[in-house]
């Protein structure tokens, strides 16, 4: 039972000192309205994903000097990061929430926003199955894409 | 105005009405029951004839004049009389000064010896309808129109307009100790008005007082519907009661050293001026022992909102886990 002046809930926050090299931190407004935080920083895998958006072919008037007879108008091109960690079981609800979330942030300036502030760009985490419970498991291995802003591109 | 609100969604968060949820989720419905009430109250009514009656009472000729128009006969619907429920024809002039009117009752099978008790009244509006105007922090969000149903009632769900008023985003600078975000949070008043085919009411003065919405979600098996009352902090619970949950989707949430955090919270806009809030930090090494309890007093500027609030950081290496917790102040 609560003293007489306690109005919330004792909330346990577990300490994390570890360094982590390759820091990708993120936010989400979770489903009680309020803001949870995770930092990945193992198994970070960068990649981008092109797409052609469009193809022409030239009209050559001089074979022997043309460099070329078609072209692409433009790619879009998607760059998103594979992160992965290994967590505890508590851990899982929370996680759940991030995968769950629409509404997702990640940190840009983790070694400098203490002087600088925190800057933020809105990320997603793509869509699919998260195996977020298993009997007689207490630790689990998780992975997630997170799809970072759109780039722009030259176009033709 | 003869518009009463007849239900809301607030709840007495345990059972207790010392503690009424007033937070609600916008991701569910937010629905508020409004009744068309009687226009007016009658004492009697007494048969003239095989056809006509007279209805009394003190006071309807300044409550209706401006509302029906002379020489026009319209219709009442009565109800709770001693005379049959259903709707009559008035057959006379509203007058200021009147205190009557007469009805037809042709064909009902009464006689001048009849006579009825009293009961309530309501004229027969051609295209009635109750408008809701909804405010977010004073500005205007929206109207929700409403027909009523048979029983002159109807829930309206003003969600959606609340919904739009939030636009979530990152402003919180982690520099202080606490802080409102109105992102995810804010409060909204509720006005009601009445119309009907040429006329139009005027909004209602006072509106319903302050309610708050926060951007939330709950679930099947949650308690409460859509109310957040078990993560909205009291300033009175009684002893036994359990206490507000933090914002966080995590059992034990993780503070990594060195990035930015926050707890966040629903600061009840009941703390007034009379309470504030003290933020207590009590540290544990691995062997869950206590290193001792630092005490932060938070700021006031918050209340009515979701509050985000840092942690003191810079733990030394033995500190492994906190634990967090608010607890209230009388101030002033």
């Amino acid at each position: 039972m609560a003293l007489e002046n306690e109005v919330t809930e004792k909330k346990y926050i577990k300490l994390n000192n570890s360094c982590v090299n390759d820091p990708i931190y993120l936010s989400w407004l979770n489903r009680f309205g309020g803001t949870s935080y995770w930092l990945f920083g193992k198994l970070n895998n960068y990649i981008t994903k092109t797409k052609e958006v469009g193809y022409f072919e030239r009209y050559v008037s001089d074979l022997e000097t043309t460099q070329g007879n078609d072209g692409m108008i433009s790619k879009t091109n998607e760059k998103s990061i594979t992160v992965g960690a290994f967590v505890e079981e508590t851990d899982m609800d929370g996680l759940r929430g991030l995968f769950e979330s629409s509404k997702v942030k990640m940190l840009t300036n983790p070694t400098t926003w203490t002087t600088e502030g925190a800057k933020w760009h809105d990320v997603r985490i793509d869509t699919g199955s998260f195996i977020y419970k298993r009997t007689n498991k207490t630790n689990f291995e998780i992975e997630m894409d997170i799809i970072l802003p759109k780039q722009y591109v030259i176009s033709e | 105005m003869p518009l009463s609100i007849i239900s809301t969604p607030e709840v007495d968060v345990n059972s207790n009405s010392n503690t009424v949820g007033k937070y609600f989720s916008v991701n569910r419905p937010i629905k508020f029951g409004i009744q068309r009430d009687a226009d007016f109250a009658f004492t009697a009514i007494n048969c003239n004839s095989t056809t006509v009656a007279t209805v009394t009472a003190t006071g309807f000729g300044a409550a209706w004049y401006d509302t029906v128009t002379a020489g026009t006969d319209f219709e009442i619907e009565i109800t709770g009389s001693t005379l049959p429920d259903g709707t009559y024809t008035v057959t006379s002039d509203i007058l200021i000064g009147s205190n009557s009117f007469t009805i037809d009752i042709t064909g009902l099978g009464y006689t001048g010896a009849d006579s009825f008790t009293g009961g309530d009244l309501k004229i027969v509006r051609l295209n009635y309808r109750v408008k809701t105007e909804i405010s977010v922090a004073g500005s205007v969000v929206g109207t929700a129109v409403n027909k009523l149903d048979s029983n002159y009632q109807v829930e309206t769900d003003i969600s959606a307009f609340l919904k739009s008023s939030l636009s979530y985003a990152e402003t919180f600078g982690f520099d202080v100790l606490n802080k409102k975000d109105t992102t995810v949070s804010n409060f909204f008043i509720l006005k009601f008005a009445e119309f009907w085919s040429g006329y139009t009411g005027n909004y209602s003065s006072e509106g319903t007082g302050k309610f708050y919405l926060i951007n939330s979600v709950r679930q099947l098996g949650d308690p409460y519907n859509g109310n957040m009352g078990d993560y909205t902090i009291f300033s009175n619970y009684d002893i036994a009661d359990p206490r507000a949950k933090f914002l966080s989707d995590f059992e034990k949430p993780s503070y990594f050293e060195g990035y930015p955090f926050s707890l966040d919270f629903i600061f009840n806009a009941d703390y007034g001026s009379s309470f504030s809030l003290n933020k207590h930090e009590e540290k544990f090494n691995i062997n869950n022992s206590s290193s001792g309890v630092d005490v932060n007093v938070l700021s006031n500027i918050g209340k009515g909102y979701v509050n985000r609030m840092t942690l003191n950081g810079s733990y030394s290496s033995s500190v492994d886990h906190l634990e967090v917790w608010l607890e209230k102040i009388a101030v002033g």
